[in-house]
């Protein structure tokens, strides 16, 4: 049960908090005024580990990155007798790339391709603290009022220096299905790196060009989303727009379902996709 | 891409011819084959022609009991140590420390690690490379380590067992690899998977940027060169062609029950028994079986000056010079100067070779089990599976 006004009696410095219409599992989102500032306040629940936490904080603050929204503060405070971690962060005004595609599954060519780019170099952004997302996908994508794309939600983001905190061995990992890549629902972490985001971007992409997730249309039978995505690529795209293919066949190793046919860095992958995005844009 | 010879029974003779003819070259030293004293020898004569001598430890399966093989001093560090002294325990440094002493002694300077066959490919495989790759910079002085891969026929038809080569691979402390693959037959592939998977595995290996030698090659893996594999190694007899690992169990007087001579016809991909040059001859094409100049063999001269090809004393010698001869020259022209071409090359020689065959067989010219026929569209699927694969990485990397 949410508490606004003990929430509202702790963070006295925020004006108008509202509690958006859609929370995590994680955690509960607001918004609210700072001044003259829109903020998003996150209260993580008691129920994560104060330590995967503590990480996706350390990880994201260490971001120097003009693709996710700017951490103004966080730390630990008392809210209804409770102690809860919280962050302050900017608060984009727009709408979801998920709800962009519930209205327009079959995005224009060029919007596509301004996408690609700005995800290839939040990718890069992320390798550069070592840092991997692990949760790509339309939902976590923010279009905000100026048409700028945002990637949010580093709840599950894995910092390659520390230790993981996700269990290896079990059958599943963490990540949403038909967007995450097989090493990573298969919980190998050793083969989770840059090219687990690369691979979660290169799904976006497809879809955003041939209007649905394939993956997907298996639904609800998971196993068998599970068993195509581990023995099957997807099928080569054919784009009008790209003559010579270089764009579909990039869509292709973004997507092999075997990392070590992705390119192997996120900077690789954006060296790869530079030239194609002068000549085709 | 070059080609090295596979050092098997009774080839001291013609490494050092071939040798001569070629003014140096790899080869890769077979202790199966060799005991002591010859490998010593030989790979005095190897450096004398200009030559570079490695040795292959073949410590593929512990077990193993051929009998030369296991006169070596090193192997019988790894036949008397138990297993788990591998794996954390002393063997590993002592192994090792044998072979470094055999190595300076016959003047090897890139050094081929130890490598189980694996059957699958397992943690326990994995761990066993591992420690050899972490002991071994201590024992070679500096000098270049290639880690032995080598796969059993059921580990290369698992796509998946090979991706999680090359994925542990990358983080292997080694210059290169020695790619060894158990071949599903006796000599040709007849499995598009199996060879699909060899140029997958040995493609992810040299886009890891190390050195890619692959053993026991035959004519079919002139496709390797769009895989931009480094050198490929092959020799005389069928068991240094393809990859059988039962020869390792065999006795020593075994060896080599079939004698029949086949002539290499280069640009069919196939191999006949003279009796099959004499139909050819009878047959008006014989001059189509020539090989091309630009392979440099004039072994097989003689087979067409005759009366009748039969007639000529043209035994193994020959046919084995003449073969490894027109082999060294295609190693060195499959390559091109972009992936693309290089594999537009293979599927051109292919269907050449397709054509040159129907001809022969419409004219009474067969090859028999040495016919490529059926293995064009083996290596047709195996190439078009690997460059889905690979392909947008390797046109990218090519250089």
């Amino acid at each position: 049960m949410i508490d606004l006004a003990a929430i509202q009696a702790e963070f006295s410095e925020l004006q108008n908090i509202k509690l958006l219409s859609t929370t995590s599992g994680q955690k509960d989102v607001f918004q609210a005024d700072r001044g003259t500032k829109q903020v998003a306040l996150k209260l993580i629940k008691r129920t994560q580990s104060d330590q995967r936490t503590e990480r996706e904080i350390s990880a994201v603050s260490k971001l120097n990155s003009s693709y996710v929204p700017q951490i103004y503060e966080h730390g630990r405070r008392t809210v209804s007798g409770e102690e809860r971690f919280y962050i302050i962060e900017r608060f984009i005004v727009g709408e979801s790339y998920g709800e962009v595609l519930r209205k327009t599954p079959v995005q224009p060519f060029k919007e596509v391709l301004r996408l690609a780019d700005v995800l290839l170099h939040a990718c890069v952004d992320f390798e550069n603290v070592q840092l991997v997302h692990r949760d790509i996908k339309p939902q976590n994508l923010m279009v905000d009022a100026d048409g700028k794309i945002w990637v949010i939600d580093f709840g599950i983001a894995r910092h390659l220096e520390m230790t993981s905190l996700t269990p290896s061995g079990p059958f599943h990992g963490i990540g949403t299905l038909g967007y995450a890549p097989p090493e990573q629902f298969r919980n190998l972490k050793s083969e989770e790196d840059s090219r687990t985001d690369l691979f979660s971007i290169g799904v976006v992409l497809y879809q955003s060009i041939s209007g649905s997730n394939p993956y997907l249309n298996l639904l609800p039978d998971t196993m068998a989303v599970i068993r195509l995505m581990e023995t099957q690529d997807l099928p080569q795209l054919s784009i009008a727009e790209d003559q010579s293919g270089e764009l579909s066949d990039f869509l292709s190793v973004l997507t092999a379902r075997f990392p070590s046919r992705r390119p192997q860095t996120a900077s690789e992958a954006l060296a790869w996709f530079d030239p194609i995005y002068q000549r085709l844009r | 891409m070059e080609m090295y010879l596979q050092f098997g029974h009774g080839m001291m003779g013609h490494t050092r011819e071939l040798l001569d003819n070629w003014g140096g070259g790899g080869v890769i030293l077979s202790p199966r084959d060799l005991t002591s004293d010859q490998l010593q020898r030989i790979a005095t004569d190897i450096i004398k022609r200009n030559g570079e001598p490695l040795l292959d430890p073949q410590c593929f399966a512990k077990d193993a009991d051929h009998v030369r093989l296991v006169s070596h001093d090193y192997w019988k560090i790894f036949k008397t140590s138990p297993s788990g002294a591998f794996f954390g325990g002393p063997a590993t440094a002592d192994l090792l420390k044998e072979l470094a002493v055999q190595a300076r002694l016959l003047g090897v300077r890139q050094h081929i690690l130890p490598g189980r066959l694996a059957n699958p490919v397992s943690e326990d495989w994995f761990a066993f490379q591992e420690n050899l790759i972490a002991e071994a910079p201590t024992h070679f002085g500096g000098e270049p380590i290639l880690a032995t891969i080598a796969l059993s026929n059921d580990a290369m038809r698992q796509e998946d067992q090979v991706e999680a080569v090359v994925e542990r691979a990358a983080k292997w402390n080694v210059q290169g690899f020695y790619l060894v693959a158990e071949t599903p037959t006796a000599y040709l592939v007849d499995d598009p998977g199996w060879l699909a998977n060899l140029l997958i595995l040995a493609s992810g290996l040299k886009l890891l940027g190390k050195r890619v030698i692959v053993g026991y090659c035959s004519h079919q893996m002139l496709c390797l060169a769009a895989a931009n594999v480094d050198i490929v190694a092959s020799g005389t007899w069928l068991n240094v062609r393809a990859f059988p690992p039962e020869k390792f169990y065999a006795p020593a007087d075994d060896d080599i029950s079939r004698r029949t001579t086949w002539y290499y016809c280069p640009q069919a991909l196939s191999e006949y028994r003279l009796p099959f040059l004499d139909i050819a001859q009878r047959a008006g094409i014989l001059d189509e079986m020539r090989p091309d100049p630009s392979l440099f063999s004039s072994y097989a001269d003689p087979l067409f000056r005759a009366a009748t090809p039969s007639s000529v004393i043209w035994g193994e010698q020959d046919a084995f010079r003449h073969y490894l001869t027109c082999l060294h020259s295609q190693v060195a022209q499959v390559r091109k100067s972009s992936f693309d071409a290089t594999v537009d090359e293979h599927f051109r020689l292919l269907s050449s070779a397709e054509g040159i065959i129907k001809k022969f067989r419409q004219n009474g010219v067969f090859g028999g089990d040495r016919d490529f026929k059926d293995a064009v569209d083996v290596n047709r699927s195996a190439m078009t599976t690997f460059v889905k694969a690979r392909g947008p990485r390797l046109r990218r990397s090519w250089l």
